[in-house]
């Protein structure tokens, strides 16, 4: 059964994001809700299709505020399913043009990852 | 995400959540954030079960979409939006192409106990339905008779734990006692009034 895991910069981006976008940041956690049970039930994350999803190198996965309302400043909420251990590591939520950076924490937490298990 | 953050530092924290409220609440998010969020959730339930259940069947939106004679974009809309857009007839029809089951539930959430009572409703009926079965046709009658002697002791198992959960006080008469089940004997309590439940403000279930 999949379950999530916090990392290092998860609740630091969170309680900052959230301060300044409190309903954007809403979204973004009510999509994850969404995302996590399809997880919990799907037999392969990969084909999980919703429309907040989006797919990207090193299997990052970004959840956007779209789907409930419109209006919303554009937003992500960073998330890698790792499906060895059916762990959804949550990594970091900001404005959608911030993503540079963000992606930039993102794949030196996969690094971490690879490393720890080579 | 904030400057200030090391993102060279980026490593498993070792907090795990089966939840997205439990996660709120472990990591202390704003309680406006926390509010809203489970508001959202609970308008978007039975959208959320839509999408699970085609998602468990292995079904791809695109044939979702072929089966209801909509497009796929609709069936995106669909399970990502508010249960408000969603009407009776989409529900009955994604378990029907499932083959799966659904339940629609509104109003007034039940209570713990009120909770604990139906399942104990339920779970009766059904075990009766089991025992009926194990008298009718012996073929099944061991198999059934193992599947209660399991069921009781992960029920006992259940109720035991969360008694170990509760706090003990001074003045509390802990006492202990040996149950024996046999099948097709029935089962009487140790004597003395029933124990009350501690963790319950509400009346007592009786199942």
């Amino acid at each position: 059964m999949w379950k999530t895991e916090t990392t290092t910069g998860w609740k630091n981006s969170v309680l900052d994001f959230g301060t300044q976008h409190p309903d954007e940041a809403a979204f973004l956690l009510r999509n994850l809700a969404h995302y996590l049970a399809q997880l919990k039930v799907s037999k392969n994350h990969k084909l999980i299709e919703t429309s907040y999803l989006h797919r990207h190198e090193s299997g990052i996965v970004s959840i956007d505020q779209n789907g409930m309302e419109d209006g919303l400043e554009d937003s992500r909420l960073y998330v890698f399913p790792d499906e060895s251990t059916c762990t959804l590591y949550l990594l970091c939520m900001g404005k959608a043009s911030e993503k540079d950076s963000d992606m930039e924490y993102c794949k030196h937490f996969i690094f971490y990852l690879v490393n720890e298990r080579t | 995400m904030n400057a200030t953050t090391d993102r060279t530092r980026a490593a498993p924290t070792g907090r795990k959540y089966n939840s997205v409220p439990a996660l709120m609440q472990g990591e202390e998010i704003p309680k406006a954030i926390q509010e809203k969020t489970a508001q959202l959730m609970s308008e978007s339930r039975i959208a959320t079960q839509m999408a699970q259940l085609r998602h468990r069947a292995g079904i791809t939106q695109e044939q979702m979409a072929k089966a209801l004679g909509v497009n796929q974009p609709a069936i995106s809309k669909l399970e990502s939006g508010r249960d408000d857009n969603i009407t009776l007839i989409q529900v009955k029809e994604y378990a029907r192409i499932t083959g799966d089951r659904i339940s629609l539930f509104f109003g007034k959430p039940f209570s713990p106990t009120e909770a604990v009572k139906l399942y104990a409703d339920g779970l009766k009926y059904w075990l009766e339905r089991l025992a009926e079965m194990a008298s009718q046709n012996t073929e099944v009658e061991s198999q059934i008779k193992g599947y209660l002697k399991d069921t009781f002791y992960n029920l006992f198992s259940i109720v035991m734990l969360c008694n170990a959960k509760l706090p003990i006080n001074e003045d509390d008469n802990i006492e202990e006692i040996t149950v024996e089940i046999v099948a097709g004997k029935k089962v009487t309590p140790p004597s003395g009034p029933p124990a009350q439940p501690k963790c319950a403000k509400e009346a007592p279930v009786t199942a």
